[in-house]
């Protein structure tokens, strides 16, 4: 599972996820790509269950790539725990998507092949998902005129 | 040369983020005109034309005949030099017109368009990668190309084109040659998993394993001092 081999910090404060993402909201790689339409935080475990999801879907050819990364650590204090003494132990790793992030790309399959794939990959995370492809950014922007 | 569109555009006085969040919500689009030896006109189009428009072209390299009224009327020959979209709505924020001088060369991004199926893929089941999509060129107005065609049809796995390989006659290439275009790799394959190993996969993902700690940058320094 993904994430980070050397930090300079054990724990990090929660943070905000205000505005929308600018960077990282094009497809870069693939034909087809799965964007956040909302904000979260997405978790090392759920970026593995949906990248499963999408390879085993598209079986054979085709490329997935993960354009996110869960660098952020996030912590948990132990149940039955009374409040205060400290910030709680490092329990995993979570991205921070915010909305219109690119966090998947398909290429070198079919559409509707990577439909599938990328809605069954929706389903694992925690954020509402749409698919963009690179015909689509156009036909869409006819549509809502 | 590539097909000339038409659009009409109106200039505009209102400038800022609250004017130009108003004339969005009333169905229009700010944008800009500008060009070598041309002032900086501020003008507004329609919405849904540009839309239309941008709907059915390759935005980079296609020759718009912008006519603009209002304060000033006339009529230029331009690129769209940048569109600004919503990240996820289908919203087109802003458009960058550049105006056309006869005779002095732009340069202009060209798509490149692939053609017919590699020799890796029909016989290896290779993958085809697409990495350059665009090509940077120098060139006169009246000579932009619609498209560049590049023939796969010779690749194998492991092979791959670059710019430099691309035979692009007079046009001056300003992307650097040794971009690979495109290449074809080796097929992923995906082991089918066994029912045990399919269990145990997802009671990792249910309970997990503890977390490995990542190394911290500057404790061991720290520690020896």
């Amino acid at each position: 599972m993904l994430s980070p081999k050397r930090i300079k910090f054990r724990k990090q404060q929660r943070g905000r996820m205000r505005g929308k993402a600018y960077r990282g909201s094009s497809l870069n790689f693939g034909e087809h790509g799965l964007q956040a339409v909302e904000p979260g935080w997405i978790t090392n475990r759920q970026i593995e269950a949906a990248r499963v999801a999408m390879t085993r879907h598209i079986k054979r050819g085709g490329k997935v790539w993960i354009r996110i990364f869960p660098d952020k650590p996030i912590t948990k204090k132990p149940a039955e725990t009374r409040m205060g003494k400290g910030k709680g132990n490092p329990e995993g790793w979570v991205a921070v998507v915010k909305s219109g992030r690119i966090m998947f790309e398909i290429g070198g399959v079919s559409r509707e092949l990577a439909a599938e794939a990328l809605r069954l990959a929706g389903h694992k995370l925690p954020v509402k998902t749409k698919m963009i492809s690179r015909e689509i950014i156009r036909e869409e922007s006819d549509e809502s005129a | 040369m590539t097909v000339e569109k038409k659009l009409k555009a109106e200039t505009r006085d209102n400038f800022g983020k609250n004017e130009m969040r108003r004339l969005r919500r009333a169905g229009r689009v700010p944008g800009i005109v500008y060009g070598p030896g041309e002032e900086p006109l501020s003008v507004w189009l329609d919405h849904k034309e540009v839309a239309h428009l941008l709907h059915g072209i390759t935005v980079e390299n296609t020759v718009i005949d912008l006519s603009i009224s209002g304060k000033v009327n006339r009529n230029h020959q331009t690129l769209i030099r940048e569109v600004q979209r919503h990240p996820y709505k289908p919203e087109i924020q802003h458009l960058d017109f550049y105006c056309l001088a006869k005779g002095r060369s732009v340069n202009v991004e060209v798509p490149i368009v692939l053609h017919g199926t590699p020799v890796g893929v029909r016989n290896q089941g290779g993958l085809v990668q697409h990495v350059l999509r665009d090509l940077e060129i120098l060139v006169l107005p009246a000579q932009i190309p619609e498209h560049i065609v590049v023939d796969i049809t010779d690749l194998e796995i492991g092979d791959s084109i670059h710019v430099e390989d691309l035979d692009l006659g007079e046009f001056e290439v300003l992307t650097d040659l040794k971009t690979a275009v495109v290449s074809v790799i080796p097929p992923t394959l995906v082991k089918e998993p066994t029912a045990e190993e399919e269990e145990a996969a997802a009671e990792e993902l249910a309970v997990g394993e503890e977390p490995e700690e990542p190394e911290i940058i500057g404790r061991e320094r720290e520690s020896e001092e």
